[in-house]
């Protein structure tokens, strides 16, 4: 603790002669302002985001385009404009002492809606080509488009993604582990949304109508982000409340139509059987149905943005029904242009049927009689708070709190079970500017505490002080370095310190080109479910592990290039106008002290235990492209996967050890595809995933197992402030599992009206 | 100035035939190929296991937690250092030695079931009763195996690759419910 004290002392002083020197010697100052204008329409550009190159200091456009930044430093500047759907563009301009410099400029669109800033990879914003590992960015225009009752469900449309119970997999990070122990750290706005006692994920607690992007991060990321972050980071960014007030809505209505055979059948609520049956019962129908309100204003400097949303569903199986209440609210409170407090506040309430497993193959839609009326009332609800202040253009600071509160109760026959977990966190995080240098340096702590009967009462400690440096040697390379210290203790059970190094170069030699190498390490500290979960669940018993004392590790590698292709002549390729952008990427992950669940043969149980070492090697490739100027657009990704455990997993009895088989539910390859064509106001899609077979699994070995074929469709009208889709989920009513023995959703269609006032 | 975006009204007709056709075939794509999971569980190339038809005999208990068929590799013929069926279950499932089936629906009379399992001799194709907790761990019974005649061992069933061997029926019968195993302490 004597080194950690130490280390913080400096960090401080290291912060406090930058904040000395940054305002001694940045006394003369200017401002800008500007209007952003869309070059076809010359309408106004609401929310484009302009950044005096080389400095902390940036704005967003209002709805009338307008913009100003403040505090800068005299002298020539480069403004760099970005917008998602537009031409990036840069313009030179000069500050004068205590004036005010004025600038307009047009934005292009593109066809190709290649995402320009991003956050996550280096906590700070930067283009995306300038991120050293890879990066897909989802935009809102894109969830909404997919309709999707939670978030999850559009996110699987990710090269390289995959989700099973709720836990992401990124390149075969995560198998199926009974949603404990998240690899991927989910956050929002950058505040993390992993559950304090099972470190797994809630989807039904983000607010999908508020989406504004969703940045994916593949690598190791506790070198900036800690824990949870060993094999990447999901950011999910909301939208800034509007200055012009606005309601939102979305409306949707949908059925589950029949399984594929008519043998599975488990009921005559399908609503097809009844039409086909003339017995049409809508009250206790297959349906599912929803409605979201959402309303936003800005009243002088406070944006406020307020969803509520209420979702309802009856299933396709049994046990299958739910009741969603779901709100969120964000204000933005501007105290001046360059500092603002942003306070959030989120509450799901999820009463829903349980399916552990079905009750057989021929009738997959059932469970045994014995978990019929299973069900679990899920509580959740958080308070997020940043306070950022960029007090000059070379230094800035954020202050971040957050708590996040996890509440459920069971009623199983014979074992009910409840836990409420109180995760408490807090972050301070600078930003220091210096010649070529860009240092973010940070500190963290994280407070747990549980009190569950399937947990006991437990609770742990995390903290953590960051720092990380970017170097621009030249405009062609940048250097990324940094490292973090973490802490970690489960009272009278574990203490743990780890330390994530992390390198990254980025190498762009023309424009359109970028090449990126990383290497870092990430770790994960096992979860109090991990270490502490008791319970019986359908035949099988979990008993705690209080052995489970480090955490597992994993040093990540990756080389990756991105490259645009861009024809400019409308007669080119026989009129087919085509532009793509592509990206390849190889990588490798070594992981060490790896925690999976395992079988005891001496407890006769499973319990989470270290599996040892494992390794995934590992190539993923995307491709956007647009021809006919944006008529048509695809989007597609291949990831393949050599994955291995090197220590034999699944066994303690040293002689049955049988070591370089395949990873337990992983898939060797991944593709997913999509395609678009926009016909005016008239648009139809495609998107179709798949994943190969899992080759080793650890239940139910015999359990036929069947690759992955999923297709989504959809056609969607767009009236003007009112948009109509109708969707048709799973088209090809494809029967397969990711998890053993629960049928994912059969085919289902959906109507959705959404607009706005 | 302004750009010359296209639509489809300004297309050539042999665009318009390429969009028409790319919608076309990839609708064709999207709906090829099969339903993936079948209800047998046999449409696997690689699949082999047993089937058959488990008859009841008696009353289901009302502390019955679920009924499961068992399959085996080796049947005790010596005392084991296990204490029940539920430790002998577990500890061989754990070392990949038994495979168990989906859960037989309570109260029927008679089940018809489809066991996948990997080629090989099983020697003890059982019924086995859980009752609910907590007597569950301690408490599992057989109701009954798989014999061809009136030996009193078990018959071994060979399962050929990529062959289901049928007719495996088994009599589980509840007035025997709490019939020990000699080869258990319990």
């Amino acid at each position: 603790m004597k080194t950690l004290t130490r280390t913080y002392q400096i960090v401080c002083l290291f912060a406090g002669i930058f904040l000395f020197k940054s305002t001694l010697f940045a006394q003369t100052k200017g401002a800008i302002e500007g209007w952003i204008i869309e070059e076809n329409t010359g309408n106004p550009l609401y929310g484009a985001n302009i950044m005096a190159k080389g400095t902390l200091l940036g704005n967003s456009s209002d709805t009338g385009g307008y913009f100003n930044i403040q505090n800068l430093p005299t002298g020539p500047h480069l403004l760099q404009i970005t917008m998602i759907g537009y031409e990036k563009q840069s313009v030179p301009v000069s500050i004068r002492p205590d004036a005010t410099a004025q600038v307009t400029v047009h934005l292009a669109p593109t066809v190709l809606k290649q995402p320009t800033l991003v956050v996550t990879a280096t906590k700070r914003k930067q283009h995306i080509e300038d991120a050293p590992t890879t990066v897909d960015v989802i935009q809102s225009e894109y969830i909404l488009k997919r309709n999707p009752a939670t978030l999850d469900e559009v996110l699987v449309n990710t090269p390289g993604l995959g989700i099973i119970e709720g836990q992401i997999e990124l390149r075969g990070s995560t198998g199926f582990n009974y949603a404990a122990g998240s690899r991927v750290l989910l956050m929002i706005d950058g505040h993390p949304m992993i559950n304090g006692d099972t470190g797994g994920i809630n989807w039904d607690a983000i607010p999908v109508e508020e989406v504004d992007h969703v940045e994916i991060v593949k690598g190791a990321g506790s070198a900036l982000y800690g824990g949870n972050a060993m094999s990447g980071m999901v950011n999910i960014i909301t939208r800034t409340p509007r200055i012009t007030p606005q309601l939102r809505y979305r409306l949707h209505w949908g059925f589950y139509d029949e399984p594929a055979y008519g043998n599975w059948l488990w009921t005559d609520r399908f609503l097809t059987r009844q039409i086909s049956e003339n017995n049409i019962d809508l009250q206790h129908a297959l349906t599912y149905e929803g409605v979201d309100v959402s309303y936003s204003q800005q009243i002088r400097d406070v944006g406020i943005l307020a969803t509520l949303g209420r979702k309802t569903s009856r299933g396709y199986h049994e046990n299958g029904d739910y009741t969603l209440w779901n709100a969120f609210l964000k204000t933005v409170i501007h105290f001046t242009p360059q500092k603002k407090w942003i306070l959030m506040g989120n509450l799901a309430f999820n009463d829903h049927g349980e399916f552990i497993q079905w009750e057989s193959q021929s009738a997959p839609m059932t469970v045994p009689d014995s978990e019929y009326g299973n069900r679990i009332d899920y509580r959740k609800g958080g308070l997020m708070s940043t306070f950022k202040h960029a007090i000059n253009h070379r230094f800035a600071y954020t202050v971040k709190s957050n708590w996040y509160r996890t509440d459920w109760k069971n009623n199983f026959p014979g074992m009910p079970d409840y836990a409420v977990t109180d995760k408490i966190g807090s972050e301070i995080q600078v930003d220091l500017l210096k010649g070529n240098h860009g240092f973010t340096l940070g500190t963290e702590g994280i407070y747990t505490i549980t009190d569950a009967r399937i947990f006991g009462q437990e609770s742990s400690w995390d903290a953590a002080i960051y720092a990380e440096d970017q170097i621009k040697f030249s405009p062609l390379w940048t250097l990324t370095a940094g490292a973090r210290l973490d802490v970690h203790r489960i009272p009278d059970v574990s203490f743990d310190w780890q330390i994530s190094p992390r390198a990254g170069l980025v190498f762009r030699p023309q424009s359109g080109t970028s090449v990126r190498m990383s290497m870092g390490r990430g770790f994960r500290a096992p979860s109090l479910a991990e270490v502490f979960s008791e319970v019986y669940v359908s035949g099988m018993r979990v008993v705690p592990n209080l052995e489970l004392k480090k955490a597992e590790k994993a040093i990540s590698a990756e080389i990756g290039i991105n490259q645009m292709f861009q024809t400019t002549s409308h007669e080119q390729l026989y009129g087919l106008q085509p532009k793509f952008i592509v990206d390849v990427a190889l990588f490798a992950n070594w992981y060490d002290n790896m925690i999976d669940v395992g079988k005891n043969s001496n407890l006769h149980a499973y319990q989470f235990m270290d599996m040892g070492r494992a390794e995934i090697y590992g190539l993923e490739s995307k491709i956007k492209a647009s021809l006919w100027d944006g008529l048509f657009i695809i989007n597609s990704g291949w990831t393949w996967l050599d994955h291995r455990d090197l220590d034999g997993w699944g066994l303690l009895d040293k002689d049955k050890l049988n070591p370089g088989e395949p990873l337990p539910y992983r898939s060797n390859h991944r593709v997913t595809a999509g395609g678009e064509i926009v016909l005016n106001r008239l648009s139809f899609g495609l998107d179709y995933r798949y994943a190969s077979v899992h080759k080793k699994v650890i239940i139910f070995p015999n359990d036929q197992r069947v690759p992955m074929h999923v297709v989504d469709a959809r056609i969607q009208y767009n009236f003007g402030k009112l948009n109509l889709s109708i969707d048709c989920k799973n088209l090809r009513n494809y029967h397969y599992t990711l998890r053993q023995r629960l049928l994912e959703p059969i085919r289902h269609y959906v109507i959705t009206l959404r607009g706005n006032i | 100035m302004k750009r010359q975006l296209t639509t489809l009204s300004t297309m050539n007709i042999n665009d318009k035939r390429s969009i028409i056709l790319i919608i076309a075939g990839l609708l064709i794509l999207a709906c090829y190929g099969g339903h993936g999971l079948s209800p047998t569980g046999q449409n696997a190339t690689d699949s082999s296991g047993i089937s058959g038809t488990v008859k009841f005999i008696g009353n289901w208990p009302d502390s019955t937690f679920q009924v499961i068929v068992v399959a085996s590799k080796s049947y005790p013929r010596n005392i084991t250092d296990k204490d029940s069926l539920y430790d002998f279950i577990s500890n061989e499932l754990i070392l990949e030695n038994i495979i168990l089936s989906d859960t037989i629906p309570m109260n029927v009379d008679q089940y018809n079931y489809t066991l996948n399992l990997k080629p090989g001799v099983y020697e003890w194709i059982l019924i086995a009763w859980f009752p609910d907790i907590p007597e569950y761990f301690k408490g599992a019974k057989e109701l009954g195996a798989y014999y061809s005649n009136s030996d009193s061992i078990p018959e071994s069933v060979y399962v050929p690759p990529g062959e289901f061997v049928e007719n495996i029926d088994i009599i589980a019968d509840f007035k025997n419910i709490h019939r020990e195993l000699p080869f258990f302490k319990k």
